[in-house]
């Protein structure tokens, strides 16, 4: 099973990717968090294979998350691919750039699209 | 005493023979008065007889001491053989005349005499004695030895003299000539000594001379004249210059000439030169293209040239003689530069002057001259004329004037340009600097060394400057500099200066500080975004609660529908209140009065509010109270306005608010209806409470909001002449909203 940390500090898009997950609860199990700090704490005591990140944040924002685990020294840290969603989108977030362990994904988002980006990052 | 003739003397040798023969006491009287010394010999060589003057002049005393002695003892023996061969020839009967022999004194000391020597016969007419009369010619010969040496010394005088001396005869014959006259002729001196003129000189100057010796000959008169005399030799052309003298004889006939010339071809030749330089610095006056003028002491002009002339529009006669000021220079200048010519005459500026003075042509226009003066002076140190060389500068002042006046108003720009702006030489020197950037040097200077400052502005060849430099090329970039916790933006422009080779010789760069620019495009696209997240979130959320509705209608799973429902109407209502806020200060700034005469009710209100904010209150666990005075309950307010403006506030407070406490009170204080709406929430730090009357204004992006409802709320409170305040103790500390609306009690 693999674990997914989602960071978003809107209550109700934790209900939404709940119901996103609901009918896979067999593979993944999800680690909810409203804040980068609470993210930061969850990194340092577990294991974490995917992380789904908002942006627009505070009092830290997710590009901050997003860079420190990039920057990251360990190479356990680096690996995590990130899932980076937010109303923005790629238009808006032009500093981000998409690689192998890193997609940008649009809010409003379906959840076909979601699951097949959470799939291929964790192939 | 008379002079006596060789004739008279033998007439009066016979004479005092005869008398001697018939009075000798007589003839022995005069013999003793002679100034000759007489003797008589035999024919042995014995002295017979002898007068007391060659006793005298042999060093005796008395005659007699003579008498009977040899003839020999008298005569120096160098002689003898001379006196021996002289008396053989009187015995013969021939006259001896005045040979001279070297007698010998008493002491044996020597000295010259004259010998006149003749036979006296016997009455058989054989020769008896022979008669002798000596005359001392020592005196005479050492005046003799003086004249030589004197005229050895002439000589040498002539000869060394280093210049031409020479004797010419009556008759045109070379009669001395020194050697350095040799020498210029270029002949050996013994050569031209006893020729002829006309062997010596060519024909053209041979009559010349001639004709001098014979004017000199005819008038005895010296001559000083020049002449040009060709060389045979070398075919050299030689000046002279000549004087000619008469020599006379005794009789004070003129027999020859002496001429002595100098050798003044050097002289020539430099005068010569000289001569050609002078009609060639005349030329040049004429030709030149630059004006010479002098002036005389009296102002008046001594020369012009053509070029001056001809700037002035005036033949060159009608110029000089006449006063320079009163004539060629304008009249508004005239007494002050009249003043500066005394001036510079009475101190002697002698030193070169340079000055630019207009003149007044013919045409009366005025032309601006430079002048380079100087003063000449005399061998006396007086100042006899004012030499000046004008060059006429009027279209090249009228053209630098224009050049002057374009480069100001380049300079102008440049200096007052909002950007630093350097000219930069290609080995990276400051060429010029304009205001704004020497001031961004200093600043640098100032401040940490070099870092405010981008490389770009630094003295020396930055990479781009070289890049510029190599391909001649205009670049256009920008440079990020961290200055404390600023950072500091600039625009570089870099243009290259290129030579008409084209050529890079100077790199021109731009500098400007466009920091405030980059800030305001930054918070411009942080605004697009933030609103645009802002507007997007609930859509995107409805959307997705859509999907999940659905998903949850499909499996028949009613807690899922419901949940989704939820978050719908919840994102709903957020979109509605953005959607209203948006359109609202469009409205407000449209400057649309919405003003209503209705009352509104403060309570209805805040509770309608409260209903629709019941999912947040409760989800925060927010302790939610309203308290509203009866005669604060009223308010004379559109019931649109008053629901916009509390709904904000009340939003606000909700939003900033978990597990605390948010009251609303309406108070009546005096003439004014009171307000409040207070929270226990995050609070404002000190430092952003200015900015929340800003639109747009969100203390972060994440917040739920456009940032518009602060400022609506002060706009709606300015529309009905109220009051709006914010207060909080800071971060942390909780919000309080106080709000003051005039009242007019209608009694």
């Amino acid at each position: 099973m693999k674990k997914i940390l989602i960071v978003d500090d809107d209550l109700d898009m934790h209900f939404i990717y709940k119901d996103v997950f609901v009918d896979r609860v067999d593979d993944f199990s999800l680690i909810s968090v409203f804040s980068v700090n609470e993210a930061l704490e969850v990194l340092k005591n577990q294991e974490v294979d995917l992380i789904v990140l908002d942006i627009i944040m505070e009092p830290l924002s997710g590009s901050y998350l997003y860079l420190k685990i990039k920057q990251d020294k360990s190479v356990r840290l680096k690996n995590i691919p990130v899932i980076i969603s937010s109303v923005l989108g790629s238009k808006g977030l032009k500093h981000f750039s998409e690689s192998k362990s890193a997609v940008i994904v649009e809010k409003p988002f379906s959840y076909d699209f979601f699951l097949k980006k959470v799939d291929e990052l964790l192939k | 005493m008379p002079k006596i003739s060789n004739m008279e003397k033998k007439d009066t040798e016979l004479k005092i023979q005869e008398e001697l023969l018939s009075n000798q006491d007589l003839f022995r009287i005069i013999m003793d008065a002679s100034p000759e010394a007489i003797s008589l010999i035999d024919l042995d060589g014995r002295i017979v007889f002898t007068s007391r003057t060659s006793a005298l002049i042999h060093g005796y005393q008395q005659a007699e001491e003579l008498i009977g002695r040899k003839v020999f003892d008298f005569v120096s023996p160098k002689d003898w053989d001379r006196v021996k061969d002289g008396m053989k020839r009187v015995l013969k009967g021939e006259r001896v005349f005045n040979e001279e022999v070297v007698f010998v004194k008493k002491d044996g000391s020597e000295f010259f005499v004259e010998i006149n020597g003749a036979v006296i016969l016997n009455q058989e007419s054989k020769p008896k004695w022979l008669l002798s009369i000596t005359r001392d010619i020592s005196e005479r010969k050492a005046l003799e030895q003086r004249l030589r040496e004197r005229e050895e010394s002439y000589r040498l005088l002539a000869e060394s003299a280093q210049e031409h001396i020479y004797v010419v005869s009556k008759d045109f014959k070379l009669e001395y000539i020194n050697s350095y006259g040799a020498g210029m002729l270029g002949r050996p001196q013994q050569e031209l000594i006893g020729k002829q003129l006309d062997e010596i000189f060519p024909p053209e100057t041979v009559d010349f001379q001639k004709a001098n010796v014979r004017a000199i000959c005819k008038n005895g008169k010296s001559l000083s004249f020049s002449e040009d005399l060709i060389m045979v030799k070398g075919n050299r052309k030689l000046y002279l210059d000549t004087q000619v003298v008469p020599i006379r004889n005794k009789l004070g006939q003129v027999v020859s000439v002496l001429g002595i010339s100098r050798d003044i071809t050097l002289r020539k030749e430099i005068e010569q030169q000289l001569w050609e330089e002078r009609n060639a610095a005349k030329s040049y006056l004429d030709v030149a293209s630059v004006i010479f003028l002098v002036i005389g002491p009296n102002m008046k002009v001594k020369l012009i040239n053509k070029e001056g002339a001809r700037l002035l529009g005036y033949p060159e006669h009608e110029i000089i003689g006449k006063n320079w000021f009163d004539y060629f220079v304008p009249k508004r200048i005239r007494a002050e530069l009249k003043d500066n010519f005394r001036l510079s005459l009475a101190n002697s500026f002698s030193r070169l002057e340079t000055h630019e003075n207009p003149v007044l042509t013919k045409s009366g226009e005025e032309k601006l001259i430079v002048w380079r003066s100087v003063l000449l002076e005399n061998d006396k140190g007086e100042v006899i004329a004012s030499l000046s060389s004008g060059e006429d500068v009027t279209s090249q002042k009228y053209l630098e004037a224009r050049m002057v006046s374009s480069e100001s108003k380049l300079r102008a720009v440049i200096e007052n340009s909002p950007d630093a702006v350097i000219l930069k030489s290609c080995k990276g020197e400051y060429e010029l600097l304009n205001k704004n950037a020497s001031f961004m040097i200093a600043e640098a200077h100032g401040k940490v060394t070099g870092m405010f400052l981008p490389d770009e502005l630094k003295e020396g060849l930055s990479n781009l400057d070289k890049k510029v430099l190599k391909t001649g090329k205009k670049l256009v970039y920008c440079e990020e500099i961290e200055y404390g916790d600023k950072q500091v933006y600039f625009e570089i422009v870099k243009y290259p200066v290129l030579d008409d080779g084209g050529k890079v010789i100077f790199i021109c760069t731009f500098c400007r500080d466009i920091s405030e620019k980059i800030v305001t495009e930054k918070i411009r696209d942080n605004l697009i975004r933030d609103v645009s997240h802002e507007l997007k979130t609930p859509i995107a959320m409805m959307q997705m609660a859509n999907d999940m509705c659905q998903r949850g209608a499909l499996q028949g799973d009613l807690a899922r529908v419901k949940k989704a429902q939820a978050i719908a109407s919840q994102n709903l209502a957020r979109l509605r209140q953005d959607v209203n806020n948006v359109l609202d200060m469009f409205a407000l700034d449209q400057n649309k009065k919405a003003r209503a005469d209705t009352e509104s009710s403060v309570k209805i209100c805040a509770l309608e509010i409260k209903d629709a904010l019941k999912f947040l209150i409760r989800q925060k666990k927010i302790d939610f109270t309203i308290s509203v005075a009866k005669d604060a309950d009223k308010l004379k307010l559109s019931g649109k306005d008053l629901h916009t403006l509390l709904y904000n506030l009340i939003d606000n407070a909700v939003k900033f608010t978990r597990g605390g406490k948010i009251s609303i009170t309406s108070r009546r204080i005096e003439d004014f209806v009171c307000l409040k709406v207070k929270d226990t929430g995050q609070g404002i730090p000190s430092g952003d409470m200015h900015m929340v009357f800003e639109k747009f204004y969100k203390r972060h992006p994440s917040l739920p909001g456009t940032g518009l409802g602060m400022p609506i709320c002060k706009e709606i409170v300015r529309m009905y002449n109220g009051k709006i305040n914010i207060d909080s103790d800071g971060e942390g500390k909780g919000t309080e909203v106080e709000v003051l609306f005039p009242v007019q009690d209608k009694k």
